[in-house]
Protein backbone atom coordinates (compact mmCIF):
# COMPACT_ATOMS: atom_id res chain seq x y z
CA UNK A 1 0.00 0.00 0.00
CA UNK A 2 1.19 3.64 -0.50
CA UNK A 3 1.11 6.63 1.29
CA UNK A 4 -1.95 8.76 -0.12
CA UNK A 5 -0.53 12.18 0.78
CA UNK A 6 3.12 12.41 0.37
CA UNK A 7 5.80 10.38 -2.14
CA UNK A 8 9.05 10.37 -0.56
CA UNK A 9 7.83 12.50 2.48
CA UNK A 10 8.86 15.81 0.00
CA UNK A 11 6.54 18.64 -0.65
CA UNK A 12 3.45 20.59 1.27
CA UNK A 13 -0.12 19.71 1.40
CA UNK A 14 -2.78 21.93 0.17
CA UNK A 15 -4.07 22.71 3.42
CA UNK A 16 -0.62 23.43 4.41
CA UNK A 17 -0.50 25.96 1.29
CA UNK A 18 -3.77 27.62 1.88
CA UNK A 19 -2.80 28.20 5.55
CA UNK A 20 0.69 29.31 4.83
CA UNK A 21 -0.96 32.11 1.91
CA UNK A 22 -3.44 32.86 4.82
CA UNK A 23 -0.96 33.99 7.39
CA UNK A 24 0.88 35.77 4.39
CA UNK A 25 -2.06 37.88 2.85
CA UNK A 26 -3.21 38.39 6.99
CA UNK A 27 -0.06 39.87 7.62
CA UNK A 28 0.22 42.13 4.28
CA UNK A 29 -2.96 43.59 5.00
CA UNK A 30 -2.47 44.02 8.66
CA UNK A 31 0.45 46.12 7.69
CA UNK A 32 -0.47 47.67 4.47
CA UNK A 33 -3.30 49.24 6.82
CA UNK A 34 -1.44 50.35 9.28
CA UNK A 35 1.14 52.05 6.85
CA UNK A 36 -1.77 53.88 5.20
CA UNK A 37 -3.21 55.34 8.46
CA UNK A 38 0.44 56.20 9.97
CA UNK A 39 0.56 58.27 6.39
CA UNK A 40 -2.97 59.36 6.74
CA UNK A 41 -2.08 60.71 10.29
CA UNK A 42 1.04 62.19 8.99
CA UNK A 43 -0.28 64.05 6.09
CA UNK A 44 -2.93 65.38 8.39
CA UNK A 45 -0.41 66.96 10.64
CA UNK A 46 1.68 68.25 7.66
CA UNK A 47 -1.54 69.78 6.48
CA UNK A 48 -2.59 71.39 10.31
CA UNK A 49 0.90 72.78 10.27
CA UNK A 50 1.16 74.11 6.74
CA UNK A 51 -1.85 75.59 7.34
CA UNK A 52 -0.56 77.55 10.44
CA UNK A 53 2.62 78.46 8.37
CA UNK A 54 0.42 80.04 5.66
CA UNK A 55 -2.19 81.61 8.17
CA UNK A 56 0.53 83.49 9.53
CA UNK A 57 2.34 84.57 6.53
CA UNK A 58 -1.00 86.51 5.92
CA UNK A 59 -1.66 87.30 9.68
CA UNK A 60 1.74 88.61 9.75
CA UNK A 61 0.72 91.03 7.14
CA UNK A 62 -2.62 92.58 8.75
CA UNK A 63 -0.25 94.89 11.43
CA UNK A 64 1.49 96.11 8.70
CA UNK A 65 0.93 99.57 7.12
CA UNK A 66 -0.12 99.74 3.69
CA UNK A 67 3.02 101.45 2.24
CA UNK A 68 4.60 98.27 3.65
CA UNK A 69 2.66 95.71 1.43
CA UNK A 70 5.07 96.71 -1.71
CA UNK A 71 4.61 94.17 -4.84
CA UNK A 72 6.64 91.34 -4.28
CA UNK A 73 7.41 87.82 -6.29
CA UNK A 74 10.01 86.54 -3.94
CA UNK A 75 7.77 85.28 -1.46
CA UNK A 76 10.02 86.87 1.21
CA UNK A 77 8.09 86.82 4.40
CA UNK A 78 6.64 90.08 5.74
CA UNK A 79 5.74 91.22 9.80
CA UNK A 80 7.04 87.60 10.69
CA UNK A 81 10.74 86.07 11.32
CA UNK A 82 10.49 82.94 11.28
CA UNK A 83 13.82 80.05 11.48
CA UNK A 84 15.98 80.10 8.67
CA UNK A 85 18.05 77.29 8.00
CA UNK A 86 18.25 73.66 10.36
CA UNK A 87 19.72 74.84 14.18
CA UNK A 88 20.02 72.04 16.63
CA UNK A 89 21.75 71.68 20.06
CA UNK A 90 25.02 69.75 19.60
CA UNK A 91 27.33 68.17 21.88
CA UNK A 92 30.90 69.84 21.47
CA UNK A 93 33.87 68.85 22.76
CA UNK A 94 35.02 72.76 22.14
CA UNK A 95 31.62 73.87 23.26
CA UNK A 96 32.64 77.17 25.15
CA UNK A 97 30.59 75.85 28.54
CA UNK A 98 30.33 71.60 28.24
CA UNK A 99 29.05 70.40 26.57
CA UNK A 100 26.43 71.34 24.21
CA UNK A 101 25.99 74.34 22.11
CA UNK A 102 23.26 75.28 19.75
CA UNK A 103 24.19 74.73 16.13
CA UNK A 104 23.10 75.78 12.54
CA UNK A 105 23.71 71.86 10.87
CA UNK A 106 22.22 73.43 7.53
CA UNK A 107 22.37 76.94 5.97
CA UNK A 108 18.90 78.32 3.56
CA UNK A 109 19.02 80.50 0.53
CA UNK A 110 20.55 83.99 1.77
CA UNK A 111 17.73 86.81 2.59
CA UNK A 112 18.92 90.00 2.97
CA UNK A 113 22.94 88.29 3.73
CA UNK A 114 21.20 85.85 6.43
CA UNK A 115 22.08 82.38 5.87
CA UNK A 116 20.75 80.85 8.75
CA UNK A 117 19.23 82.91 11.76
CA UNK A 118 16.85 81.40 14.98
CA UNK A 119 14.92 84.17 17.06
CA UNK A 120 15.89 84.19 20.59
CA UNK A 121 12.80 83.37 22.67
CA UNK A 122 11.74 86.60 23.89
CA UNK A 123 9.13 89.41 23.47
CA UNK A 124 10.52 92.06 20.88
CA UNK A 125 12.80 94.60 22.63
CA UNK A 126 13.65 97.95 22.17
CA UNK A 127 16.10 98.48 25.45
CA UNK A 128 17.83 95.45 25.85
CA UNK A 129 21.42 94.46 26.52
CA UNK A 130 21.91 90.70 24.94
CA UNK A 131 25.21 88.77 24.23
CA UNK A 132 26.12 85.26 22.67
CA UNK A 133 29.40 82.95 22.14
CA UNK A 134 29.71 82.25 18.52
CA UNK A 135 32.23 80.51 16.34
CA UNK A 136 32.15 79.61 12.78
CA UNK A 137 33.99 75.92 11.72
CA UNK A 138 37.27 75.95 10.26
CA UNK A 139 35.53 74.84 6.67
CA UNK A 140 33.40 78.32 6.66
CA UNK A 141 33.49 80.07 2.98
CA UNK A 142 35.89 83.42 3.04
CA UNK A 143 32.97 85.55 3.13
CA UNK A 144 31.69 84.42 6.89
CA UNK A 145 29.73 86.52 8.95
CA UNK A 146 28.36 85.62 12.42
CA UNK A 147 26.47 87.98 14.67
CA UNK A 148 23.52 89.68 16.39
CA UNK A 149 20.18 90.67 14.92
CA UNK A 150 18.24 92.79 16.52
CA UNK A 151 14.83 95.35 16.16
CA UNK A 152 14.19 92.83 13.55
CA UNK A 153 10.51 93.14 12.33
CA UNK A 154 11.55 90.31 9.21
CA UNK A 155 14.06 89.81 6.50
CA UNK A 156 14.02 92.97 5.46
CA UNK A 157 14.06 95.62 8.63
CA UNK A 158 16.56 94.77 11.11
CA UNK A 159 20.02 95.58 12.37
CA UNK A 160 22.66 93.37 12.36
CA UNK A 161 26.02 93.42 14.08
CA UNK A 162 28.42 91.08 12.21
CA UNK A 163 31.81 89.82 12.98
CA UNK A 164 33.69 88.50 9.89
CA UNK A 165 37.12 87.42 9.48
CA UNK A 166 38.40 90.82 8.32
CA UNK A 167 36.08 93.40 10.30
CA UNK A 168 33.14 94.14 13.17
CA UNK A 169 30.00 95.50 11.23
CA UNK A 170 27.00 97.15 12.17
CA UNK A 171 24.48 97.47 9.04
CA UNK A 172 21.21 98.28 9.07
CA UNK A 173 18.67 96.43 6.50
CA UNK A 174 16.12 98.27 5.00
CA UNK A 175 14.27 96.50 2.18
CA UNK A 176 16.46 96.21 -0.19
CA UNK A 177 18.81 98.40 0.94
CA UNK A 178 21.71 97.52 3.51
CA UNK A 179 23.62 100.57 4.88
CA UNK A 180 26.90 100.35 6.69
CA UNK A 181 26.62 102.56 10.43
CA UNK A 182 29.71 101.63 11.59
CA UNK A 183 33.00 99.22 10.83
CA UNK A 184 36.51 98.49 11.92
CA UNK A 185 38.70 96.21 11.11
CA UNK A 186 39.86 93.00 12.88
CA UNK A 187 41.26 90.01 12.40
CA UNK A 188 38.86 87.14 13.12
CA UNK A 189 39.98 83.38 13.27
CA UNK A 190 37.30 80.63 12.35
CA UNK A 191 37.17 77.88 15.19
CA UNK A 192 37.41 80.54 17.99
CA UNK A 193 34.80 81.47 20.37
CA UNK A 194 33.79 85.36 19.81
CA UNK A 195 31.51 86.95 22.31
CA UNK A 196 29.97 89.91 20.59
CA UNK A 197 26.97 91.65 22.65
CA UNK A 198 24.74 94.83 21.87
CA UNK A 199 23.53 96.84 24.29
CA UNK A 200 20.54 99.55 22.68
CA UNK A 201 18.90 102.29 24.72
CA UNK A 202 16.53 104.57 22.28
CA UNK A 203 18.58 105.52 19.37
CA UNK A 204 22.17 104.39 20.78
CA UNK A 205 23.79 101.25 20.33
CA UNK A 206 26.95 99.95 22.19
CA UNK A 207 28.88 97.23 20.81
CA UNK A 208 31.06 94.61 22.29
CA UNK A 209 33.43 91.52 21.74
CA UNK A 210 34.91 89.80 24.10
CA UNK A 211 33.51 92.58 26.69
CA UNK A 212 35.76 95.23 24.77
CA UNK A 213 33.83 97.99 23.83
CA UNK A 214 34.44 98.66 20.37
CA UNK A 215 31.98 101.56 19.22
CA UNK A 216 28.22 103.25 20.45
CA UNK A 217 26.54 104.22 16.98
CA UNK A 218 23.03 106.13 16.42
CA UNK A 219 20.41 105.09 14.30
CA UNK A 220 16.13 105.83 14.90
CA UNK A 221 15.13 104.17 11.56
CA UNK A 222 13.88 100.62 13.84
CA UNK A 223 12.57 101.56 17.94
CA UNK A 224 11.86 97.60 18.56
CA UNK A 225 12.12 94.33 17.50
CA UNK A 226 13.26 90.66 18.49
CA UNK A 227 16.57 89.34 18.87
CA UNK A 228 18.02 86.35 16.63
CA UNK A 229 21.37 85.14 16.08
CA UNK A 230 22.48 84.93 12.54
CA UNK A 231 25.10 83.77 10.41
CA UNK A 232 25.65 84.94 6.99
CA UNK A 233 27.75 84.31 3.77
CA UNK A 234 26.73 80.59 3.63
CA UNK A 235 28.74 79.57 6.83
CA UNK A 236 27.63 77.04 9.46
CA UNK A 237 28.24 78.89 13.16
CA UNK A 238 27.77 77.39 16.72
CA UNK A 239 26.66 79.27 19.58
CA UNK A 240 26.64 78.97 23.16
CA UNK A 241 25.97 80.91 26.19
CA UNK A 242 23.23 83.49 24.74
CA UNK A 243 22.60 85.85 27.79
CA UNK A 244 20.14 88.69 27.90
CA UNK A 245 20.52 90.29 31.23
CA UNK A 246 17.99 93.22 30.35
CA UNK A 247 15.16 94.22 30.41
CA UNK A 248 14.71 90.36 31.43
CA UNK A 249 17.22 88.47 32.71
CA UNK A 250 17.50 85.27 30.47
CA UNK A 251 20.65 82.56 29.87
CA UNK A 252 20.77 79.42 27.71
CA UNK A 253 23.96 77.35 27.85
CA UNK A 254 22.19 74.30 26.23
CA UNK A 255 23.83 72.05 28.08
CA UNK A 256 20.12 70.33 29.59
CA UNK A 257 19.04 69.67 26.42
CA UNK A 258 19.35 66.26 24.37
CA UNK A 259 21.15 66.88 20.82
CA UNK A 260 19.26 66.80 17.96
CA UNK A 261 16.59 68.67 20.09
CA UNK A 262 16.16 72.64 20.75
CA UNK A 263 15.25 74.37 24.35
CA UNK A 264 11.88 74.71 25.24
CA UNK A 265 11.00 77.98 23.46
CA UNK A 266 13.33 78.24 20.64
CA UNK A 267 11.70 75.68 18.93
CA UNK A 268 9.02 77.74 16.15
CA UNK A 269 7.72 75.05 14.27
CA UNK A 270 8.07 76.11 10.66
CA UNK A 271 8.56 75.25 7.05
CA UNK A 272 11.89 72.54 8.63
CA UNK A 273 9.02 70.34 10.22
CA UNK A 274 7.85 69.65 6.98
CA UNK A 275 9.38 67.58 4.28
CA UNK A 276 11.18 69.30 1.57
CA UNK A 277 8.90 72.77 2.38
CA UNK A 278 9.15 76.13 1.09
CA UNK A 279 6.66 78.98 2.06
CA UNK A 280 6.15 81.80 0.24
CA UNK A 281 4.66 85.53 0.21
CA UNK A 282 3.31 87.38 -2.91
CA UNK A 283 1.51 90.49 -3.40
CA UNK A 284 0.31 92.56 -6.37
CA UNK A 285 -2.33 94.65 -7.47
CA UNK A 286 -5.79 93.46 -7.46
CA UNK A 287 -7.25 93.83 -10.75
CA UNK A 288 -5.01 96.41 -11.69
CA UNK A 289 -5.73 98.58 -8.87
CA UNK A 290 -2.79 99.71 -6.64
CA UNK A 291 -4.98 100.44 -3.91
CA UNK A 292 -6.09 96.80 -3.01
CA UNK A 293 -3.48 93.76 -2.56
CA UNK A 294 -4.04 90.69 -3.09
CA UNK A 295 -1.93 88.96 -0.60
CA UNK A 296 -1.03 85.19 -1.20
CA UNK A 297 0.50 82.46 0.96
CA UNK A 298 1.50 79.37 -0.19
CA UNK A 299 3.13 76.67 1.24
CA UNK A 300 4.55 73.41 -0.48
CA UNK A 301 5.70 70.01 0.74
CA UNK A 302 6.01 67.19 -0.16
CA UNK A 303 4.28 63.93 0.32
CA UNK A 304 4.95 60.17 -1.20
CA UNK A 305 2.07 60.72 -3.33
CA UNK A 306 3.50 64.07 -4.35
CA UNK A 307 3.99 67.59 -3.85
CA UNK A 308 0.91 69.33 -1.71
CA UNK A 309 -0.22 73.00 -1.67
CA UNK A 310 -1.49 75.04 0.61
CA UNK A 311 -2.61 78.66 -0.20
CA UNK A 312 -4.70 81.11 1.16
CA UNK A 313 -5.39 84.78 -0.54
CA UNK A 314 -6.54 87.91 0.53
CA UNK A 315 -7.02 91.21 0.14
CA UNK A 316 -6.08 94.55 1.73
CA UNK A 317 -7.36 98.24 0.51
CA UNK A 318 -5.47 101.06 1.02
CA UNK A 319 -9.06 102.98 1.78
CA UNK B 1 4.34 -0.44 1.13
CA UNK B 2 3.79 2.72 3.25
CA UNK B 3 5.73 2.34 6.37
CA UNK B 4 3.93 5.20 7.55
CA UNK B 5 0.43 3.63 8.89
CA UNK B 6 -1.19 0.74 9.26
CA UNK B 7 -4.29 -0.80 8.67
CA UNK B 8 -5.06 3.14 7.71
CA UNK B 9 -5.44 3.82 10.99
CA UNK B 10 -4.00 6.77 13.59
CA UNK B 11 -0.57 8.75 12.69
CA UNK B 12 2.56 7.75 13.23
CA UNK B 13 5.24 9.75 16.20
CA UNK B 14 6.89 11.88 13.65
CA UNK B 15 3.37 13.07 11.60
CA UNK B 16 1.99 13.90 15.30
CA UNK B 17 5.16 16.24 15.71
CA UNK B 18 4.98 17.71 12.09
CA UNK B 19 1.27 18.55 12.93
CA UNK B 20 1.76 19.79 16.25
CA UNK B 21 4.84 21.38 15.25
CA UNK B 22 2.89 23.27 12.50
CA UNK B 23 0.16 24.24 14.59
CA UNK B 24 2.72 25.86 16.90
CA UNK B 25 4.23 27.48 13.82
CA UNK B 26 0.66 29.18 12.54
CA UNK B 27 0.04 29.54 16.85
CA UNK B 28 3.18 32.00 17.12
CA UNK B 29 2.84 33.73 13.77
CA UNK B 30 -1.02 34.30 14.35
CA UNK B 31 -0.49 35.87 17.63
CA UNK B 32 2.36 37.93 16.44
CA UNK B 33 0.12 39.08 14.23
CA UNK B 34 -2.15 39.76 16.60
CA UNK B 35 0.25 41.36 18.50
CA UNK B 36 1.66 43.34 16.00
CA UNK B 37 -1.18 44.81 15.19
CA UNK B 38 -2.35 45.79 18.91
CA UNK B 39 0.86 47.73 18.97
CA UNK B 40 0.49 49.53 15.97
CA UNK B 41 -3.17 50.26 16.25
CA UNK B 42 -1.68 51.59 20.10
CA UNK B 43 0.60 53.77 18.38
CA UNK B 44 -1.44 54.95 15.62
CA UNK B 45 -4.63 55.87 18.05
CA UNK B 46 -2.17 57.44 20.01
CA UNK B 47 -1.04 59.50 17.21
CA UNK B 48 -4.09 60.50 16.33
CA UNK B 49 -5.31 61.56 19.58
CA UNK B 50 -2.38 63.37 20.06
CA UNK B 51 -2.54 65.33 17.07
CA UNK B 52 -6.40 65.85 17.49
CA UNK B 53 -5.82 67.44 21.07
CA UNK B 54 -2.73 69.41 18.96
CA UNK B 55 -5.19 70.17 16.23
CA UNK B 56 -7.92 71.61 19.02
CA UNK B 57 -5.97 73.63 21.05
CA UNK B 58 -4.61 75.39 17.97
CA UNK B 59 -7.87 75.87 16.97
CA UNK B 60 -9.17 77.34 20.08
CA UNK B 61 -6.43 79.63 20.37
CA UNK B 62 -6.80 80.80 17.08
CA UNK B 63 -10.74 80.94 17.10
CA UNK B 64 -10.29 83.14 20.89
CA UNK B 65 -7.58 85.63 19.29
CA UNK B 66 -9.47 86.00 15.80
CA UNK B 67 -12.96 87.40 18.05
CA UNK B 68 -10.33 89.22 20.50
CA UNK B 69 -10.27 92.91 21.09
CA UNK B 70 -6.68 92.84 23.09
CA UNK B 71 -3.72 91.51 25.28
CA UNK B 72 -4.56 91.69 28.55
CA UNK B 73 -1.82 91.85 31.24
CA UNK B 74 -3.43 90.59 34.17
CA UNK B 75 -6.90 89.47 35.08
CA UNK B 76 -8.72 87.67 37.77
CA UNK B 77 -10.76 85.14 35.89
CA UNK B 78 -13.05 82.84 38.29
CA UNK B 79 -11.21 83.94 41.40
CA UNK B 80 -7.80 82.81 39.75
CA UNK B 81 -5.24 85.75 39.26
CA UNK B 82 -3.35 85.65 36.00
CA UNK B 83 -0.73 87.68 34.24
CA UNK B 84 -0.36 87.01 30.16
CA UNK B 85 3.40 85.92 29.55
CA UNK B 86 5.54 82.76 28.37
CA UNK B 87 2.72 80.11 29.17
CA UNK B 88 -0.51 82.06 29.38
CA UNK B 89 -2.50 84.06 27.19
CA UNK B 90 -5.45 86.34 28.71
CA UNK B 91 -7.79 87.84 25.96
CA UNK B 92 -10.12 90.55 26.04
CA UNK B 93 -13.43 89.37 23.78
CA UNK B 94 -16.65 91.76 22.72
CA UNK B 95 -19.61 90.38 25.15
CA UNK B 96 -22.17 89.43 22.72
CA UNK B 97 -25.79 88.39 23.18
CA UNK B 98 -27.53 85.59 22.30
CA UNK B 99 -28.72 87.03 19.14
CA UNK B 100 -25.47 87.63 18.37
CA UNK B 101 -25.85 91.57 18.81
CA UNK B 102 -22.36 93.77 20.51
CA UNK B 103 -22.93 94.39 23.97
CA UNK B 104 -21.71 97.78 24.38
CA UNK B 105 -18.87 98.19 26.57
CA UNK B 106 -18.59 94.46 28.36
CA UNK B 107 -16.32 92.01 27.36
CA UNK B 108 -15.75 88.26 28.04
CA UNK B 109 -12.23 87.17 29.18
CA UNK B 110 -10.51 84.16 28.06
CA UNK B 111 -7.24 82.78 29.30
CA UNK B 112 -5.37 79.88 27.71
CA UNK B 113 -2.71 78.63 29.93
CA UNK B 114 -0.12 75.48 30.30
CA UNK B 115 -0.75 74.45 33.71
CA UNK B 116 2.31 75.33 36.25
CA UNK B 117 1.71 72.23 38.37
CA UNK B 118 1.16 69.80 34.63
CA UNK B 119 3.19 71.20 32.31
CA UNK B 120 1.78 68.29 29.65
CA UNK B 121 -1.72 70.15 29.84
CA UNK B 122 -3.27 73.32 27.98
CA UNK B 123 -6.16 74.80 29.57
CA UNK B 124 -8.79 77.44 28.72
CA UNK B 125 -11.01 79.02 30.81
CA UNK B 126 -13.62 82.01 30.42
CA UNK B 127 -15.11 84.49 32.38
CA UNK B 128 -18.56 86.34 30.83
CA UNK B 129 -20.01 89.33 31.03
CA UNK B 130 -23.55 89.60 32.28
CA UNK B 131 -26.07 88.85 29.55
CA UNK B 132 -23.16 86.95 27.26
CA UNK B 133 -23.89 84.35 25.54
CA UNK B 134 -20.78 82.76 26.31
CA UNK B 135 -20.52 80.15 29.09
CA UNK B 136 -18.28 80.46 31.53
CA UNK B 137 -16.08 77.19 31.40
CA UNK B 138 -12.70 75.46 32.14
CA UNK B 139 -11.79 72.96 29.21
CA UNK B 140 -8.53 70.88 28.89
CA UNK B 141 -7.66 71.94 25.62
CA UNK B 142 -4.52 69.33 25.71
CA UNK B 143 -3.05 67.28 27.81
CA UNK B 144 0.10 66.28 25.44
CA UNK B 145 1.90 69.57 25.36
CA UNK B 146 5.47 69.44 24.96
CA UNK B 147 6.34 72.97 24.53
CA UNK B 148 4.38 75.89 24.51
CA UNK B 149 5.81 79.26 24.20
CA UNK B 150 3.47 82.73 23.69
CA UNK B 151 5.94 85.31 22.02
CA UNK B 152 4.99 89.15 21.69
CA UNK B 153 6.05 91.88 19.64
CA UNK B 154 5.70 94.45 22.76
CA UNK B 155 7.57 93.66 25.11
CA UNK B 156 4.70 95.41 27.63
CA UNK B 157 2.23 92.63 26.55
CA UNK B 158 -1.51 94.47 27.39
CA UNK B 159 0.30 96.56 24.10
CA UNK B 160 1.42 93.92 22.13
CA UNK B 161 -0.85 93.61 18.41
CA UNK B 162 0.97 90.38 17.45
CA UNK B 163 1.69 87.36 19.15
CA UNK B 164 3.68 83.98 17.97
CA UNK B 165 2.29 80.84 19.21
CA UNK B 166 4.44 77.17 19.08
CA UNK B 167 2.74 74.54 20.28
CA UNK B 168 4.50 71.03 20.53
CA UNK B 169 2.02 67.90 21.71
CA UNK B 170 3.78 64.77 21.88
CA UNK B 171 2.51 61.13 23.87
CA UNK B 172 5.23 58.13 24.14
CA UNK B 173 3.65 54.66 22.81
CA UNK B 174 5.98 51.86 23.24
CA UNK B 175 7.68 52.09 20.00
CA UNK B 176 7.72 55.87 19.55
CA UNK B 177 7.09 59.22 20.77
CA UNK B 178 5.74 61.17 17.76
CA UNK B 179 4.89 64.57 18.13
CA UNK B 180 2.76 67.17 16.07
CA UNK B 181 4.42 70.96 16.30
CA UNK B 182 2.24 73.74 15.39
CA UNK B 183 2.24 77.21 15.30
CA UNK B 184 0.41 80.13 14.70
CA UNK B 185 0.87 83.96 14.25
CA UNK B 186 -1.81 86.23 15.72
CA UNK B 187 -2.51 90.26 15.18
CA UNK B 188 -4.71 92.03 16.98
CA UNK B 189 -5.66 95.29 17.05
CA UNK B 190 -5.20 96.00 20.51
CA UNK B 191 -6.52 99.48 20.98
Amino acid sequence: MFHSRRHGASGFTLIELLIAISILASMFVVIAASLKISRIAQQSAHQALAYGIASSLLEATAGLPFTELQNRATGTPLGIFPPHGTWEVKTDPNARSASNTLALTGTSTAISGISGALRIPTNAFGDFTAEAALKVPTTAPSGWSAGIVFRTLDFEHFYRYSLKSDKLLLERVQGATTTELWSQPASLATSTWYRPKVAASGANFTLYLNDTQYASVSDATYASGILAIASGGGTLLSADDVIVSSPSSLSWNFDTTNPGALPAGWRRPWIQDLPKATAALTIADWNGLSGIKKITAQVQWKEESGIKTIEITTLRSRY
Amino acid sequence: MSNSRRGGKGFTTIELLITVAILATVAVVTADIFASHYLLFGSLSTTLETERSGFLAIENIRGATLGARRILGAATINGVPYSSGTSTLILELPAVDVSGNLLPALYDTVVLYRDPTDQTKLWTETAVAVGSARQTTKRLLSDFVQDLIFLYNNNTVSSATQVDVSLIVSRATRATTPETPLSLTIDLRNP
